[in-house]
């Protein structure tokens, strides 16, 4: 942290004061895009909004985001500051930009090493296979197994089991879950699930129960590694890449996808002065300076490359935030569902996958076809 | 309720984060999810950005 306000001290420039006033903020990336389409409507939209790298095609399409190109085309040293091209990729729509990456996340396994240990697993799994093995172990010695967090926001696991197989989410814009990885991306999560006797955790008794230390693995986002550490039991903490799937691309995943969010300038606003502080806040929090600010309190990559100087050795001092940075090679589309019930579909999808969860679900060839054809009808 | 809390919890840590300069200040208006994990991020962040904005003003 010192290096950081060191760094600063050099980076001070000149601008008129800003005030900061921060709205309720969004349960989740859902009600990120909700609220903003009711703000749109009702005429009363924020100067930034955040929004889930795979929500911000919505805004764009219904012109309630703004092109930033006008914004960085002033910009004298944009790159230097470390915005690169492969940041930008994942919020430019139609050649143009219209975000700025705030915090990219990768799904990854979480795991408490005195719980695992204790029943005898001796090795972190890396595929689902060796993880439904370890949950037997756990078990046999009278342990809780884990918590698979299906229930992320925007089927963010559905995603990621379909791009383990190679498999985009979305094809030809539509749900591309009707085929054959769609069908084993269900199974998949049958047999995590009910092969672990996984209660039907909400997402937070989920989180409560692996911090508590009562069960022995999670699997969710890098984003939470920072709240973890701050409530976990006393117990060795290890996070490890997303496991494969069994006889598919060696067993390791072949993608994943892209999770995280990104500033975007949403102001209506006819004082350009405001829509300039507007651009300033926004470039500030995903500056290099943003950027490793993200990564020091939370388990988030950052996005922006002038983070990694001012992040010196933090990432060998901090080995757990490693796994996320290391799976970046495979980062792939977070994908949203085209047409007006995007939202809808996503909910879908979030709706029979709790069938699967709370066991109600046997057969996953039937559940895949009444999905689909529900998905179906509202595209 | 619970945006209601989480609102008042943002407006009570960072409030109108800025210095009081009302001659020349701007008011903006911003809103991020996920207050369990952004808030201490944003409590890191505001001390920054208020100092990279109000360095040279009166």
């Amino acid at each position: 942290m010192l290096r950081f306000k060191l760094l600063c001290q050099s980076l001070k420039k000149a601008h008129p004061d800003i005030q900061v006033k921060f709205r309720a903020t969004y349960e989740n990336y859902e009600d990120a895009t909700a609220t903003i389409f009711r703000e749109s409507t009702s005429g009363n939209l924020p100067d930034v909004t955040m929004q889930g790298l795979n929500r911000q095609a919505p805004l764009v399409d219904k012109g309630i985001a703004k092109s930033l190109e006008p914004f960085i085309a002033k910009e004298a040293a944009f790159e230097k500051d470390g915005y690169h091209s492969a940041m930008l990729s994942l919020s430019t729509f139609g050649g143009e930009v219209y975000g700025l990456p705030f915090s990219v996340s990768t799904p990854v396994g979480y795991y408490n090493m005195d719980l695992l240990a204790e029943a005898g697993v001796d090795s972190i799994p890396t595929n689902w296979d060796e993880v439904i093995a370890a949950c037997n172990k756990l078990e046999a010695a009278g342990k809780g197994t884990l918590y698979f967090g299906w229930n992320i926001t925007g089927n963010w696991f559905h995603q990621a089991l379909m791009h383990t197989q190679n498999v985009p989410m979305v094809k030809d814009g539509a749900v591309n879950m009707g085929g054959d990885a769609g069908l084993a991306t269900l199974e998949q999560m049958k047999s995590i699930m009910s092969g672990c006797n996984m209660p039907n955790y909400s997402i937070a008794d989920g989180q409560a129960a692996f911090n508590a230390g009562t069960i022995g693995m999670m699997f969710w986002s890098t984003s939470s590694l920072g709240s973890v550490n701050a409530a976990k039991a006393d117990f060795v903490l290890k996070t490890a890449p997303f496991p494969g799937m069994a006889g598919v691309n060696n067993g390791t995943p072949a993608r994943l996808p892209a999770g995280g969010n990104a500033a975007m300038l949403v102001s209506t606003s006819d004082d350009p002065a405001r829509v300039d502080a507007a651009w300033t806040f926004l470039k500030f929090i995903t500056s290099g300076i943003g950027a490793a600010l993200v990564a020091e309190t939370t388990g988030y990559v950052p996005p922006n490359k002038a983070a990694n100087e001012l992040l010196g050795d933090f990432y060998s001092k901090n080995p757990n935030k490693l796994t996320a940075v290391e799976q970046l090679p495979l980062l792939a589309d977070w994908f949203a569902y085209p047409g007006e019930n995007g939202l809808a579909v996503t909910q879908v999808i979030y709706d029979y996958t709790e069938e699967i969860a709370t066991g109600d679900a046997d057969d996953m060839a039937d559940l895949q076809e009444e999905m689909m054809e529900e998905i179906n009808d509202l595209m | 309720m619970k945006k209601l809390i989480t609102g008042l919890a943002a407006v009570l840590a960072f409030g109108f984060y800025g210095s009081v300069n009302s001659a020349k200040s701007i008011e903006i208006e911003v809103a991020y999810p996920y207050s369990g994990l952004f808030d201490v991020t944003f409590q890191a962040i505001m001390p920054e950005f208020e100092k990279s904005t109000s360095r040279y003003s009166s």
